[in-house]
């Protein structure tokens, strides 16, 4: 789907698409994608098209910094304080199974998923974003978003909320041995398509 | 998302009223997330998670954080770039 760019001028629409032309694989990018669905910053993109100066330059840049910044940090915090709650209640739950005698059968309970992240931060909730809080490196981030939402979800749980395989098998309804199979077959293929892209980084 | 950046740069910097406007910002978050438990353990996990939020904006290196023109430079077609051996 093309961004919509309608309020821009002839001459700042033909720059901002043939910016999009040039580089396609950049606008595949959900977050340059969000980025860009704000018409302030396609102005701050076509400016510095236009007229290539250090300052439009500047302008854009850090126009995306403080937009990534947010994304980063809301996102990091959906994920950790919904984490953090999950495991305040299970913790009260086994001390007072432990010490009352009817603790009442509360399996079948599920955590309903925060999805409502308000704002236009919808596509932030999705499971196949490729931003991890602790990707920071953009080759990496191309091979991340090659793997399949179940294979990012497990490595998501695995090293940003640190769970352990049994935990994050339990979490995603699989067994532990489930989750450790998709586990090793993430981590082999994002090795191989790493070397693949010219071996730098031995992460 | 915009004033996140100097939010958290301000609130590392112990600016207060900015620590304010985070967990403000975040407050609906903190609040969905109540739910996980019962009523009467709410408050208690409020306060959790607040410490949990005060301490992640802390740690948040912003300056990590890069800028546009690198993912471009990322994403561009592998030209001559680092191609070494022709």
């Amino acid at each position: 789907m093309p961004i919509d760019n309608k309020h821009l001028s002839p001459q700042e629409k033909e720059a901002f698409n043939r910016f999009q032309q040039q580089h396609q694989l950049l606008f595949q990018n959900p977050l340059i994608r969000s980025f860009f669905k704000q018409s302030d910053h396609q102005k701050l993109l076509t400016n510095y098209l236009i007229q290539p100066d250090t300052a439009a330059w500047r302008a854009l840049d850090n126009a995306f910094r403080d937009y990534y910044t947010g994304v980063k940090i809301v996102h990091y915090l959906s994920q950790t304080l919904h984490w953090k709650a999950v495991q305040f209640d299970k913790q009260l739950r086994r001390e007072a199974e432990r010490f009352l005698l009817t603790a009442g059968e509360e399996e079948g309970r599920s955590y309903p998923e925060d999805t409502e992240a308000g704002e236009d931060l919808g596509w932030l909730e999705n499971p196949s974003l490729p931003l991890t809080e602790k990707i920071g490196d953009p080759a990496l981030l191309e091979c991340w978003k090659k793997l399949t939402p179940r294979q990012q979800q497990v490595l998501h749980y695995r090293y940003s909320e640190g769970l352990s395989l049994t935990e994050t098998g339990r979490i995603l309804h699989i067994t532990q041995q489930g989750a450790s199979k998709i586990h090793q077959t993430a981590l082999k293929q994002l090795k191989e398509e790493l070397k693949q892209k010219g071996g730098g980084g031995e992460k | 998302m915009k004033e996140w950046r100097r939010l958290i740069e301000q609130a590392q910097e112990g600016h207060e009223a900015s620590r304010e406007k985070i967990l403000e910002k975040l407050e609906p978050k903190i609040n969905k997330s109540l739910r996980q438990t019962t009523y009467q353990n709410r408050e208690d996990l409020k306060q959790e998670l607040i410490i949990k939020t005060l301490t992640a904006i802390q740690e948040f290196d912003t300056r990590s954080v890069p800028g546009f023109w690198h993912f471009v430079q990322e994403t561009a077609p592998p030209k001559a770039a680092r191609q070494a051996g022709k």
